[in-house]
């Protein structure tokens, strides 16, 4: 499982980087990505606006390879008629102010943040609702949950202008200082994400014994999808065994499938 | 329980959708057009969401009441089942719904006015034969009741309507506001049950077999017609004991002679569904158990599945006389 940080601006991005440790992957240019030595943390700075949060979170998949158990997390700044200046909020709607399309991130695990709904804007406004305003989340959300599990794709947004602290206000300096006093909180939502994350199986974890199997023998295609279901099965029911070694005097594929598949229907099965 | 509602605008003033949001009146509430927005969305995943699912009240508007598939009927010649709820809270290993909707957020739909207009003109397109309706088939029907007050709401259509049975088939407790309520002699209040261990092995949050069939007999002794439903039947080694057990129990506390139906059934679930449970839980046990696949249909192989069949109708019929008993499957 990966984390994947956005933010539109470097100063947002800035506490993370250092928080986490990371370095800017120097052959990726179309963006700006930074990674953990690990790779288990990965940010990209999308620039402002929709279309490039669009743009980046599309060139983040395609560089960083993301998995559907990956966590997804835009962190940003966001301005709201009342709520003060450096608190944190999660964002349970989005709206684009544009198309006036709306989308709805699951917020499912408890929080002591709490969360809000928030107006995607083609350009900043003054114009202070009872929702918050920013400028990227709804191009975020939109494509992140093409890539990710709906689940695990959150934004969330820290306060940095209300209708008593002007946005004239904000700056690069106060605007990383903001984001610098929301690490814990940031802490705690990916640890609650986290969990989450874990109980989803990767499309992409083998079952035991697959690689032998399919080093030894013959499979199609189809018949490698076949061998992978059973296998996962094989080894949760016969835990014990080990079924690279009791179908090694097998012919061939089409043998050890059929094997597989004896072993399978075998009634002699218990639940407990 | 609770943290999140999400509201249909067209619903928002609903008297039902506003009594609920008093009751949970710490939710989040979060405002929708359409519940499609949220619900079964590409890329959601049920067993995340089913770690704290959302409420969405929403309204239904067509497809209510709608025919049940072949084999799956108590005696009557009509049978249809409408669903006023999408999704449960209880967690069952085997159940369907985790095949068929990508998100385990309940929807409650709030319009029953339009639920019951609908059924009440099938009750008068089949006004000289029995009609029933089944409400237990993508929810829970009683497990959600003092949120939902779906009893209180549905039953008086039934009380004036003796030529419609409604069947109410659970695993809850939630049987207050029946006992509340006068008996009427067209509902049905059927229970499922499976053996202790495999119930304790599958049947994740529903209440002990043991309190099941507490509450069934409380309903029957207040003169509820009440139903044991046996499906699915679930295999494992040692089923025979397994149901034994569980026959032996549940027959000899229930009246028999009071017990309006009993149906049994095989474990089944379309091969797509299979599959998304495959993804959702491989870890899972039952999903390794001896099955096949028949005409894109799973199931555990033609033999075990007859041999099961036989045993559990042997046991059964020799607690309830043959009109009472409704196999869910094609009999040889
Ligand atoms: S009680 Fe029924 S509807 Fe609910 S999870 Fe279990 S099988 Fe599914």
């Amino acid at each position: 499982m990966t984390v994947h940080f956005f933010s539109a601006l470097f100063c947002e991005a800035k506490p993370i980087i250092k928080h986490y440790d990371l370095s800017k992957l120097e052959n990726l240019n179309t963006f700006s990505i930074y990674s953990s030595n690990e790779g288990d943390i990965t940010l990209t700075i999308t620039g402002i606006g929709k279309n490039n949060a669009i743009k980046a979170i599309k060139y983040h998949h395609d560089s960083m390879h993301t998995h559907k158990s990956d966590i997804w997390l835009n962190i940003g700044i966001a301005g709201h008629k009342n709520i003060s200046v450096g608190d944190i909020r999660l964002i349970n709607k989005i709206t684009d102010d544009e198309d006036k399309k709306s989308w709805y991130p699951q917020i499912i695990f408890k929080s002591e943040c709490p969360s809000i709904d928030l107006v995607s804007l083609n350009a900043p406004s003054t114009n202070y609702k009872a929702c918050l305003y920013d400028m990227e989340a709804s191009g975020f959300y939109q494509t992140a949950i093409q890539y990710g599990t709906i689940e695990l794709v959150q934004s969330l947004k820290i306060i940095s202008d209300n209708s008593r602290t002007s946005i004239s206000k904000i700056n690069a300096e106060n605007v990383e200082s903001l984001i610098k006093l929301n690490i814990d909180a940031i802490e705690k939502v990916l640890s609650e994400l986290k969990i989450l994350a874990k109980q989803i199986t990767s499309e992409e974890k083998l079952p035991n014994y697959y690689e032998l199997f399919i080093e030894k023998w013959h499979f199609t295609q189809s018949e490698k999808y076949r061998l992978k279901r059973m296998l996962a099965k094989i080894n949760i029911r016969y835990s014990n065994e080990n079924i690279f070694e009791s179908t090694n005097h097998l012919g061939t594929g089409k043998l050890v499938l059929k094997e597989l598949e004896n072993k399978l229907t075998n009634i002699n099965f218990s639940l407990n | 329980m609770i943290d999140t509602i999400y509201i249909e605008n067209e619903i928002a003033t609903h008297p039902r959708t506003k009594k609920i949001l008093k009751r949970f009146s710490k939710a989040t509430q979060i405002k929708c057009d359409r519940y499609s927005e949220i619900f079964n969305r590409k890329s959601q995943n049920f067993r995340l969401q089913k770690n704290n699912p959302a409420l969405i009240l929403a309204k239904k508007h067509k497809g209510m009441v709608l025919p049940i598939p072949k084999q799956f009927g108590i005696g009557a010649k009509h049978n249809y089942y409408f669903s006023h709820m999408l999704n449960c809270i209880y967690d069952c290993r085997y159940c369907f719904l985790q095949g068929m909707f990508q998100s385990a957020n309940y929807v409650l739909f709030v319009n029953y006015e339009d639920f019951i207009n609908d059924i009440e003109s099938l009750v008068k397109t089949h006004s000289s034969d029995e009609v029933h309706f089944f409400s237990g088939y993508d929810c829970d029907s009683l497990a959600l009741d003092p949120v939902t007050h779906f009893i209180s709401d549905f039953l008086p259509f039934f009380e004036e309507n003796e030529n419609a049975l409604i069947e109410l088939r659970t695993k809850s407790t939630q049987i207050a506001s029946l006992l509340k309520r006068p008996v009427i002699n067209n509902c049905v209040v059927a229970f499922s049950f499976t053996p202790e261990k495999i119930a304790s092995l599958l049947e994740h949050k529903t209440p002990a077999i043991s309190k099941r069939l507490e509450a069934a007999i409380k309903l029957q002794k207040a003169g509820w017609n009440i139903g044991l439903r046996f499906d699915p039947l679930i295999y494992t080694k040692d089923f025979t004991d397994q149901y034994k057990t569980l026959f032996n129990r549940v027959f000899s506390e229930i009246n028999i002679d009071l017990l309006h139906s009993v149906s049994l059934g095989n474990f089944r679930l379309p091969k797509d569904y299979f599959r998304k449970l495959e993804k959702l839980y491989p870890e899972e046990l039952l999903l390794a158990s001896p099955l096949v696949e028949d005409d894109g249909i799973i199931s555990y192989p033609g033999d075990l599945r007859d041999e099961m069949v036989k045993f559990c109708e042997n046991k059964i019929k020799k607690y309830t006389p043959k009109e009472k008993f409704f196999p869910c499957y094609e009999v040889a």
